[in-house]
């Protein structure tokens, strides 16, 4: 990029000298202080224009609307002509004195828009190349986000419609409907609310934590149904902690890790505690299980968590923390910390 | 036929004695809740088929297979397995996924069905890495010591399966199985031709054409036993 810029700044005021050059000595013949001069000229006016860059560069004048920056740019590319002009006028006066034919202003002024037009047109070529990059670079970003949140959504849906899951419990509907019809009518309830939440489900979204908790009591209740005395639940949610928001399917997320890989790899079961409150204006949620984090299965709960935490992230910001820890007394707690 | 149900889930226990109900040839030895219990009622209750369920704390179906030393027929049951179940390479068993149809259980005791004689129908279960097989005993030709490893021939597959050959010794019934030399067992009903060695051993052609080279000692026992 930046040799090519050095590149066209050579090519652009190259050809210009050469040209006006050879006007020039068409008229005048070959001179040593020609040559001289337009060396000079070729130097200073590529000099200035990359100082012309730099201070639009420095200005942020490419980042304002066209309205504001494009009259800033070429004032000040029309400056930069007034200096060029200036110079070529004192040096031909200094060099060659009254055989220049500067003497006269009409020249001067000939002289002095034609690097007015020049100076403008490179100004304008520098502004369409950068905005062209500025909006590609802009598009590239917007689309990374985009497959980012889509990605997220497809997981998320993914692991709510975890096919495992789901058979399994169609398994347990199934088996509950001679035992306690009314107890498979309401799993039905729990299953249908559960899958609308699924789907509704965006990743860009935050929803209030008791809303959250809402599918995940739905879920546990199928769990419960399928694991019976193996899955023990402890629910302790302050009110005020109830009504932050949290990005969608995050505490969703950690529960179905926490009885998946948790506490169903257990024989005898165990016991599920989410907890949520405040401290410091942080909201803090914490979702531990029996087990070891050693059982957790590589592949399945950490793409699961690394989506959820890069979900923290883009909503919540880089202060945002989840962390998943084992404590050492067969207890596995997944914390997550939202600033207020 | 006795069976065995063997799943983590009472619900899923019970849901399957409840179709199984429909099969009165079915007779239910027993439930086990975990892959413990059910090795216990396995050495017990000698079920002829286990229905067995892949997904179970501490020891999954598969790893309750490897601790058996002789496999019954096996139906699993599974949910979402069906990828697991594709690593067998041999269809010795069939599988039926949760809920189970009625049909497909009917479908799958159908095979288990055909066989009076348990005796000769013997079989194990071998497990190369994300590869298994439920094998007739006697459909295997040949195995290869490599250390603590054995390669075994069956089919068109020599998978090399954890455990020394003198442990396979062990679990082959020694009328068909025949120790060649410190490297191979064969198994005698494979045996198509024999040629004589360099050193005045017998060089054994399998059938498939693969030749296993004899120790003299076990040449001249092989001679007795097929009267050669």
């Amino acid at each position: 990029m930046k040799r090519l810029y050095w590149i066209c700044q050579a090519a652009g005021w190259g050809a210009y000298t050469l040209a006006l050059f050879g006007i020039t000595t068409a008229y005048t013949g070959w001179h040593g202080a020609i040559v001289f001069s337009y060396t000079l000229f070729f130097l200073y006016s590529v000099a200035l224009t990359h100082l012309l860059r730099r201070e639009i560069r420095r200005r942020d004048w490419l980042a304002l609307p066209a309205a504001r920056g494009l009259p800033r740019m070429f004032s000040a590319a029309l400056a930069v002509a007034s200096i060029q002009t200036a110079l070529v006028v004192i040096l031909a006066l200094v060099l060659t004195g009254a055989q220049s034919g500067f003497t006269e202003a009409r020249q001067a002024a000939a002289t002095g828009s034609g690097i007015a037009v020049a100076t403008c047109a490179w100004t304008a070529a520098y502004v369409a190349i950068a905005w062209n990059r500025r909006y590609r670079e802009a598009r590239f970003r917007e689309m990374q986000l985009q497959i980012a949140v889509g990605q997220s959504e497809l997981r998320a849906l993914r692991a709510q419609v975890n096919p495992h899951f789901l058979f399994n419990c169609l398994n347990t509907i199934r088996g509950m409907i001679s035992e306690n019809p009314a107890r498979a009518r309401e799993m039905v309830t729990s299953l249908a609310s559960l899958f609308r939440h699924a789907i509704d489900f965006r990743g860009s979204q935050m929803v209030a934590l008791k809303d959250e908790m809402e599918a995940v009591s739905e879920y546990l209740a199928l769990e419960s149904a399928r694991l019976e005395e193996r899955l023990h639940v402890q629910i302790a949610i302050s009110a005020e902690a109830a009504q932050r928001n949290v990005p969608a399917m995050v505490v969703q997320t950690l529960v179905e890790n926490a009885v998946r890989h948790g506490i169903a790899e257990l024989p005898n079961g165990g016991l599920l505690t989410i907890r949520a409150g405040t401290k410091n204006q942080a909201l803090v949620l914490e979702v531990e299980n029996t087990g070891r984090l050693k059982d957790f299965n590589p592949n399945g709960a950490h793409t699961g968590l690394a989506n959820a935490r890069e979900r923290l992230r883009l909503l919540c910001g880089e202060q945002a923390s989840l962390e998943l820890t084992d404590s050492g007394k067969g207890l596995v707690a997944a914390t997550v910390v939202i600033p207020a | 036929m006795k069976a065995l149900i063997v799943d983590d889930e009472r619900i899923a226990r019970q849901e399957l004695r409840r179709l199984l109900a429909a099969h009165p040839e079915v007779e239910i030895a027993g439930e086990a809740a975990s892959g413990e219990e059910a090795l216990a009622l396995i050495q017990k209750l000698a079920p002829d088929v286990l229905f067995l369920d892949i997904q179970m704390p501490a020891m999954t179906g598969f790893d309750l297979l490897d601790r058996l030393r002789e496999v019954p027929e096996v139906i699993f049951t599974t949910a979402y397995d069906q990828h697991a179940l594709k690593a067998f390479e041999v269809n010795a068993l069939d599988y039926l996924l949760k809920p189970i149809a009625p049909a497909r259980l009917a479908a799958a005791l159908q095979k288990v069905r055909p066989h009076p004689l348990r005796q000769s129908m013997e079989q194990i279960f071998l497990r190369d890495g994300e590869r298994c097989w439920i094998v007739k005993t006697r459909e295997i030709d040949l195995l290869e010591s490599e250390g603590n490893y054995t390669r075994v021939f069956f089919h068109n597959e020599h998978p090399l399966i954890s455990g020394s050959l003198a442990a396979f010794e062990a679990r082959l019934d020694p009328s068909i199985f025949f120790r060649a030399s410190r490297r191979h067992i064969l198994n005698l009903n494979c045996i198509k031709g024999a040629e004589m060695g360099a050193a005045g051993n017998l060089i054994v052609i399998l059938r498939g054409g693969r030749q296993v080279e004899l120790s003299r000692r076990q040449s001249s026992i092989l001679r007795e036993i097929l009267s050669i």
